[in-house]
């Protein structure tokens, strides 16, 4: 079975990270989110290049007090959201190395997405084209 | 064809040409602030066409597309250095010639824009016009003095516009309460338009402003539209270094408090309602982030004594410039 690599959507989604968070949008959706937990903000960076969950799980159990049996659940269901949200596709294939140094390993908690949705009445309210309009000016009659 | 009007935006001189009957009062008043006398050899030449009474059609080659960004109404493949956008919405197409510095707008009925158009015209223009450029417009307040103020930022209802309103018995002048255009780079904040804009129930708030109200047959079902350069030209600037981000948020309770807030709260606040009311690409998110990372940003907990939110805003000028000197 061949594996499956997750990368960060490259339209219509970008992020930005200050100190420890980073906050995130998808423009297609009107979604914005957060991530704060040190877990969450170092598989999103995993994702800048294309990463499988076994890649991400011995990364994140190199850099966090966790253990592989314990991790691999709540990164899974952290990837399944990401995916959800369409903040990251999936990848036949990839080359990237993921470096593990030893280092002095942080308390681990679960990686958590905040989303918030309130913004999708602006696109939904003030929209720039309908979508249903087959014939409406300067259309092609 | 009606007198071109001229204004000046910053470094730039722009002119707005109208092409049959056309209410230019709804394009230029918002920018009335800027008006100037003469233009200038390198100003950009901006057509407005109303379609329906001048007869001017669309030309053949800008029909002839296939597709389009729904998202942003983009016409997507298109050649390169030009911008063609269409709102099939308002049924207005846009054509961007960046090499002739000219844009043309051609709307099938003028007289089926929304009344709040007039408020602030041709915004997603100028977003189209500044994307490549270190400017960018950005869904915002701002208040200050010709040495430094303050960019209000939050989504809609945070208390931008009280916020700026309760500024006007103050010593601070108003460079807008909806959007401004900013550069990061220096930073700096520009004025684009004059026009306050207050929900009915914060117009209670400011009995003094209601015979300035510009549309009360809408005050009912949209926001009250107030010109300040027809009642309070001498409190418009039209630009200063931004000194801090300040994220207003009502409480409810009497006293207006000063907080502490994070970079990411500042981006959370500024970003995802300029990049979405505007239909952005995602690179200016950068620009905004380039302006976040440079300022600190404070929250402005404003309470019911009106006369408490400008001496917090000076409170935090005076700490930065003076601290700065």
């Amino acid at each position: 079975m061949s594996m499956i690599f997750y990368t960060v959507a490259t339209t219509g989604v970008a992020s930005e990270q200050f100190d420890n968070e980073v906050v995130i949008i998808n423009v297609q959706t009107g979604s914005y989110y957060n991530i704060t937990e040190p877990s969450a903000v170092a598989i999103w960076n995993l994702l800048r290049s294309p990463v499988s969950v076994p890649q991400i799980v011995q990364s994140i159990v190199a850099q966090f007090e966790t253990t592989p049996d314990t991790a691999t659940p709540v990164i899974e269901r952290f990837i399944h959201q990401l995916l959800t949200e369409l903040l990251i596709v999936s990848t036949a294939s990839s080359d990237t190395v993921v470096a593990v140094s030893i280092v002095e390993k942080k308390p681990f908690t679960d990686p958590v997405l905040q989303i918030f949705d309130d913004m999708q009445d602006l696109l939904i309210l003030d929209p720039v084209h309908d979508v249903n309009a087959q014939k409406g000016w300067p259309y092609k009659q | 064809m009606t007198t071109p009007r001229y204004f000046q935006l910053g470094d730039l001189s722009f002119e707005l040409h109208f092409h049959g009957q056309i209410d230019t009062s709804f394009f230029c008043d918002a920018w009335a602030h800027l008006e100037k006398n003469t233009t200038s050899p390198k100003a950009l030449k901006i057509n407005i066409i109303d379609q329906k009474t001048s007869g001017m059609l669309l030309p053949k080659e800008l029909i002839e597309w296939e597709n389009i960004d729904p998202y942003s109404g983009d016409l997507l493949n298109f050649k390169e250095g030009f911008v063609a956008n269409c709102n099939t919405f308002n049924q207005v197409f846009t054509w961007i010639d960046y090499t002739q510095h000219e844009a043309t707008l051609w709307h099938a009925d003028v007289t089926i824009l929304p009344a709040y158009e007039r408020s602030f015209p041709l915004r997603r223009f100028f977003y189209s016009w500044f994307k490549d450029s270190h400017y960018s417009l950005v869904h915002a307040g701002a208040v200050g003095y010709a040495e430094g103020g303050v960019l209000l930022a939050g989504k809609g209802g945070t208390g931008k516009s009280t916020t700026t309103m309760a500024c006007l018995d103050s010593s601070l002048r108003y460079a807008g309460d909806d959007f401004v255009l900013i550069s990061p780079q220096t930073p700096t904040a520009y004025s684009l338009y004059n026009v306050a804009k207050l929900e009915e129930k914060n117009l209670r708030l400011f009995p003094d402003l209601a015979p300035h109200v510009n549309n009360w047959d809408e005050v009912e079902v949209d926001k009250a539209q107030l010109f300040l350069w027809q009642f309070a030209p001498q409190k418009l600037i039209p630009s200063f270094p931004i000194k801090a981000i300040v994220l207003p948020k009502f409480t409810g309770q009497p006293d207006t408090i000063v907080r502490p807030a994070s970079s990411k709260d500042a981006m959370q606040a500024l970003m995802p309602s300029s990049i979405l009311l505007l239909r952005t690409n995602t690179q200016q998110i950068t620009k905004i982030a380039n302006l976040v990372r440079q300022l600190p940003a404070y929250w402005l907990e404003t309470g019911t004594d009106l006369a408490q939110i400008p001496r917090a805003i000076e409170k935090i000028l005076t700490g930065i410039i003076s601290h700065k000197r």
